[in-house]
C-alpha cells in the first residue's frame, strides 16, 4: 500500500492534529477546535478517533481497536483493517500488548499503563449541549466555569427517578476545571478515567479533540446526598465468571433465554485461557 | 446612605438613532423605580444596559456590591458580572420563555441559581425550591412539572420564584404583567408588591401600564424618545404631572 | 415654638400643555404655620384651592415657588426619598377618596404603615386590628374588602 502515506493522513494534517492534542493535554478536559478532515468512512463511525490514531501512530505501534469492548465488531474489525493497510503497523487484540488502543463506549477491563494511548471515538463532544444549544453560550461557560446547569441536568434526573438515572457519558470534572463528556462510555468505567495511560478523545463531525493526561483528577459529578454510584452489575460473567467486570445481556434463544457476559471480550476470553489480567 | 444603584451619564446609540441619552438617576436600598414611556422611548434599552445586557456608549452603572463597596458594574469582568447576575441582581423578563427553561421542571428551575452558586445537596436544593414555590402560590405537587405545562401567569410567577430563590438585592423587571389576562395581573401584581415589600427588595421595573407603576414604584421616571423627561414620587408625576407629555401620558389611561 | 407645619409664600398653577398651553393659576403668596399639637382647619369655596395645598403639603402636588418646610423639611425641595420617609414616620393623609387596592382586604390596609417602617407582620394585624376597631369597624370587616366598606 505505497500509494498512501504512513497511517492515510498527510503529515501537514497529522503536524495539525498533534498541535491539539499537545494543546489538550496542557489543558486537561479543554475541548480544542480542529480541522477534522474527510476520512474513508461515514460521520458516526468513529473519524475523530481515527484521525487521532492515525496523528499517534508509529510504524513501531501495535494497536487493538475495540467497539463495545469487543474486538470483532464490524467498527472495530474495519477500522483495525485500515490502519493494517495504511500503516502497515502491528495488530492484537490482546490489551496488555497494544500501545495504542482505538475504543467506542468502553474502556478495557484490564489497567492501563504509562506506556499506552486510549484513543476514544467521540459523537458530541459537549456535556452542555442538551441543556444549551447555543455553541457560543456552552463555550463562554466552559470559559466562566460557569456549570450549574450541569447539576440541573442531574437533579432532573433524581426528580424524575428517584436517582441519578444517567448510565453512560456522564460528566465529570477534569483536573478541577473543566466539565468533560467522557464519551458514550457506561458509568461503570468512569473510575478509570484516573489511568496511567494518555487518554484523547476526537470527535470528528463536531471536529473536537480533548485529552485526559495520565494521572489526571477525574471527578464524577453528583450530589452530597446522592454520590456517584458506578453501579456494578449482579452477576458474574457467564463465561469467565468475572465479578467486577462491565457485562452485557446476550438474548441466546427466541424463547427470551438470556446470559450476562463480559463486554470486554479480551478481558473474558484471557480469563478463561487463564492469562494474567 | 449609599445608594444602591448610581447610574450617570447613561447613553446607548443604535448607529445614529438614540436608544436612551445621557440617563442619571440613583437607586436607594428598599427602593422601588418605575420607568414609563411608550414603545421605543428608550425603556427597554435602558434597562438592558443596567442589567449588563446591551454595551451602553457612555456612562456608568455603579452598584454597591456587598464584597468591596461600589463598583462600576461595566468595567467589571465577565465572571464577575455574571456572578451578580446569578447572586444579587434578577432579572424577570416580560416573556416567561425569556427567562424560564421550558424543559426543565419548576423544581429545577428554581434550584438552577442555587446550583449555580454551588449548592450540591439535593434534599436541601428541593426544600427550598418547594419553599420558594409555596412563596409564590404553586402548588408543591407541581415541583416536577415543566413550565410549558403551566399557564401564562404560572409561569411568570415560576420566574420571580427563579430569581428571588437567591435573595438579591435588586430585582429588573420588563413589563413583567405584559401579556397576561387582567385578573391574572392584577394577582401577579399583588404578590411581587407582597415579596418586594416583605424582603426590602429594590427594584426597576419597567412598564407602559401605569396601574403597575402607581401599585408598584415608590418613584417615577417618564421616557420619550430616548431621553429622562420628568421624574418625581410616583403619586406625584401621576396626580401632578408637568411636563407636556406626562399630561398626554397620565390623561390617555381609560378610567374605569 | 418651632412650627411642624410652616408655609411660606407659596405658589402653584396648572399649566395644561394639551389644552394650548393654559396656565390655571390656584394658589399665590399663601402662608400659614401650624404648631405641634395644634388642630387648624382650611375652609373655603369649592375650587378655593384647599386640597391644593393639602396635597402640596403631602407631597403629592407641586409648588411652583415658596417653602413647605414640614417637621424640618422642605417638601419643595425635598428627594422623593425624604418625603417616603417623611411620610412612612411623619405624616399621615386621609383623604375624601381613600384609594385602595380593590383586592386587598382592610387588615391588610391598615397593617401597610407598620410594615412598612419594618415591624413584625403578627404585630402590624394585631396592632392596627385595634385601631380600626377604635375607628369603629365591625371586627369582620377586617377581613372583607376595603372597598366595601360603605363611607370610605
Amino acid at each position: 500500500m505505497n500509494a498512501y502515506n504512513f497511517a492515510y493522513l498527510d503529515e501537514q494534517t497529522k503536524r495539525m492534529i498533534r498541535r491539539a492534542i499537545l494543546k489538550g493535554v496542557a489543558v486537561p478536559g479543554y475541548q480544542v477546535p480542529f480541522a477534522s478532515r474527510e476520512m474513508p468512512m461515514p460521520y458516526g463511525w468513529g473519524t475523530g478517533g481515527v484521525q487521532v490514531t492515525a496523528a499517534c501512530l508509529t510504524p513501531e505501534d501495535t494497536l487493538k481497536v475495540i467497539d463495545q469492548g469487543a474486538d470483532d465488531t464490524t467498527n472495530a474489525v474495519s477500522i483495525r483493517k485500515f490502519f493494517e493497510k495504511t500503516a502497515g503497523v502491528a495488530v492484537t487484540e490482546k490489551t496488555g500488548e497494544a500501545t495504542i488502543i482505538q475504543t467506542r463506549h468502553r474502556i478495557p477491563e484490564q489497567t492501563l499503563t504509562e506506556d499506552q494511548i486510549l484513543v476514544y471515538q467521540v459523537p458530541i463532544p459537549e456535556p452542555l449541549r442538551f441543556l444549551e444549544p447555543s455553541e457560543v453560550e456552552t463555550r463562554k461557560m466552559h470559559a466562566l466555569e460557569d456549570y450549574g446547569l450541569m447539576h440541573v441536568k442531574l437533579y432532573e434526573d433524581i426528580a424524575r427517578h428517584g436517582e441519578i438515572a444517567t448510565a453512560y457519558a456522564y460528566p465529570v470534572k477534569v483536573e478541577g476545571r473543566y466539565v468533560m463528556d467522557p464519551s458514550p462510555i457506561p458509568k461503570f468505567d468512569n473510575p478509570k478515567l484516573e489511568s496511567a495511560a494518555l487518554q484523547l478523545f476526537g470527535a470528528g463531525r463536531e471536529q473536537r479533540i480533548y485529552a485526559v493526561p495520565p494521572y489526571t483528577k477525574v471527578v464524577s459529578l453528583d450530589f452530597d446526598d446522592y454520590p456517584f454510584d458506578p453501579s456494578k452489575p449482579a452477576h458474574p460473567c457467564a463465561l469467565c465468571g468475572a465479578e467486577d467486570s462491565y457485562l452485557d445481556e446476550v438474548i441466546t434463544d427466541d424463547a427470551g433465554s438470556r446470559m450476562f457476559v463480559c463486554s470486554d471480550t479480551d478481558y473474558c476470553a484471557g480469563r478463561r485461557e487463564g492469562r494474567d489480567a | 446612605m449609599t445608594p444602591l444603584l448610581n447610574v450617570q451619564g447613561l447613553t446607548k446609540r443604535y448607529g445614529g438613532r438614540i436608544g436612551c441619552a445621557d440617563v442619571s438617576f440613583q437607586l436607594y436600598p428598599g427602593e422601588v423605580l418605575g420607568i414609563v414611556g411608550e414603545s421605543g422611548s428608550g425603556k427597554s434599552t435602558l434597562l438592558n444596559c443596567l442589567a449588563g445586557h446591551l454595551a451602553p456608549d457612555a456612562g456608568q452603572v455603579i452598584f454597591d456590591t456587598r464584597s468591596d463597596g461600589p463598583r462600576d458594574v461595566l468595567t467589571m469582568s465577565e465572571p464577575e458580572r455574571r456572578m451578580l447576575g446569578r447572586t444579587d441582581w434578577a432579572f424577570v423578563h416580560q416573556n416567561p420563555r425569556d427567562g424560564l427553561r421550558m424543559r426543565i421542571s419548576a423544581g429545577g428551575n428554581v434550584g438552577e441559581r442555587l446550583m449555580a452558586v454551588g449548592a450540591h445537596h439535593y434534599g436541601a436544593i428541593r426544600e427550598k425550591a418547594t419553599d420558594w414555590l409555596g412563596r409564590v402560590e404553586i402548588s408543591a405537587a407541581r415541583i416536577d412539572d415543566r413550565p410549558s405545562a403551566f399557564s401564562g401567569g404560572m409561569q411568570q410567577r415560576l420566574q420571580i420564584a427563579r430569581n428571588l430563590v437567591t435573595g438579591p438585592r435588586l430585582v429588573f423587571m420588563d413589563e413583567p404583567t405584559g401579556g397576561l389576562d387582567v385578573s391574572v395581573q392584577a394577582r401577579l401584581l399583588d404578590l411581587i408588591r407582597g415579596l418586594v415589600r416583605r424582603m426590602g427588595l429594590s427594584a426597576i421595573v419597567v412598564t407602559h401600564d401605569l396601574a403597575v407603576v402607581r401599585l408598584l414604584a415608590d418613584r417615577l421616571m417618564v421616557m420619550k424618545d430616548g431621553h429622562v423627561i420628568e421624574t418625581g414620587l410616583t403619586d406625584q408625576v401621576l396626580d401632578d404631572p408637568q411636563a407636556p407629555y406626562t399630561q398626554l401620558l397620565v390623561s390617555s389611561v381609560l378610567q374605569v | 415654638m418651632i412650627p411642624m407645619i410652616h408655609v411660606e409664600n407659596l405658589a402653584k398653577n396648572f399649566v395644561l400643555h394639551n389644552q394650548g398651553g393654559v396656565a390655571i393659576p390656584v394658589l399665590a403668596g399663601a402662608s400659614f404655620a401650624v404648631a405641634p399639637g395644634e388642630c387648624v382647619a382650611l375652609i373655603g369655596e369649592s375650587g378655593a384651592g384647599k386640597s391644593t395645598v393639602m396635597r402640596i403639603l403631602y407631597g403629592n402636588y407641586l409648588a411652583q415657588g415658596g417653602s413647605v418646610r414640614i417637621g424640618g423639611l422642605d417638601i419643595t425641595q425635598a428627594e422623593p426619598r425624604e418625603i417616603l420617609a417623611l411620610r412612612r414616620e411623619t405624616l399621615g393623609y386621609v383623604s375624601q377618596f381613600l384609594r385602595v387596592v380593590p383586592r386587598v382586604p382592610t387588615l391588610e390596609v391598615v397593617a401597610e404603615p407598620l410594615l412598612a417602617l419594618g415591624r413584625p407582620e403578627d404585630e402590624a394585624h394585631g396592632t392596627r386590628a385595634r385601631s380600626a376597631h377604635a375607628a369603629a369597624h365591625p371586627r369582620a370587616a377586617l377581613g372583607a374588602f376595603a372597598h366595601h366598606i360603605l363611607g370610605r
